[in-house]
């Protein structure tokens, strides 16, 4: 199980567990990028059934963390942003999946 | 963060990436290759002679359109994936590239010349099995149905390949039925 560092702070004490991907958005948007490569804004707004502005904030703490890119382009006069993993992004969600893996085994 | 938070993320997870999964090929893509097969396959039957010309054009043609189409259908979706576009491309043109060296068998009079499309055909059914694996678990279907089509042909000379064509092209044109009532999508 889970060690909490101290009350009001329920950040398991794990090696390997991210804070920035305990939100279950920032989670599914690397999860769905490490499985797929690219995808655009609106492909995640519709898989994660988020709002413009709550999507755009957590993508852009993923991107400021490094653990995004993102690529503009223009499709029929269109601004489509295209997001992909980083390789920093990429080796801290295989660790947060595996600390996660610890934590349902009951291993932390 | 407990160990039941992180089972109901997990959960949240995997619906995501479950829904992402859905359609992963472009319906254009099946109607293009129920029409090639189901033209290509009656050419046994009815115009042998054209049928080696048929398959050098269409052959490679179809897998540029599929992969042009399929490249179209990522961008519109909003959803690439480089490394499956690479897989797709390997499994189909390796098995396009495998079927052009199985002509050579006849071509060099290994194999009488009859022969060669039942070996064409045992090549792309395990080629669509395999794909059934990798990519779309109703190509299993399909496979196997090419396989029984293959012994089919063995035994019956009338428009055996016709109606084995008409059936892989019905099955593919389902496939698009079922998919899109399955995920509910358009």
């Amino acid at each position: 199980m889970a060690r909490s560092k101290g009350k009001g702070d329920a950040w398991p004490d794990l090696e390997g567990f991210s804070k920035l991907l305990s939100h279950r958005s920032r989670l599914g948007v690397c999860v769905l990028l490490s499985r797929h490569g690219e995808l655009s804004f609106s492909r995640f707004k519709e898989l994660l059934e988020e709002t413009d502005g709550n999507l755009g904030a957590q993508l852009r703490k993923l991107e400021d963390e490094g653990f995004i890119k993102v690529r503009k382009e223009f499709k029929e006069r269109k601004p489509v942003s295209w997001y992909r993993l980083t390789t920093k992004g990429q080796k801290t969600l295989s660790k947060h999946l595996e600390a996660l893996r610890r934590i349902i085994e009951g291993d932390g | 963060m407990t160990d039941r938070t992180s089972v109901s993320d997990l959960d949240y997870i995997k619906d995501i990436v479950d829904r992402s999964d859905r359609r992963p090929f472009p319906s254009a893509i099946y109607l293009l290759w129920a029409v090639i097969v189901a033209v290509g396959f009656a050419l046994v039957d009815f115009s042998p002679r054209t049928l080696s010309l048929y398959w050098m054009i269409m052959g490679p043609l179809g897998g540029i359109a599929s992969g042009w189409i399929g490249h179209r259908y990522g961008s519109q979706r909003g959803q690439m994936s480089r490394e499956l576009g690479i897989r797709h491309a390997l499994h189909w043109g390796g098995m396009l590239v495998f079927t052009f060296l199985a002509v050579l068998l006849a071509s060099t009079g290994r194999i009488p010349t009859d022969s060669l499309s039942q070996v064409i055909l045992l090549i792309i059914a395990f080629g669509w099995w395999c794909a059934g694996v990798h990519f779309d678990r109703f190509f299993l279907w399909l496979g196997s149905c090419m396989a029984l089509g293959f012994v089919v042909t063995l035994f019956v000379s009338r428009y055996a390949w016709t109606g084995l064509g008409l059936l892989l092209a019905l099955a593919l044109i389902l496939r698009i039925v079922t998919r899109d009532r399955t995920h509910g999508e358009k």
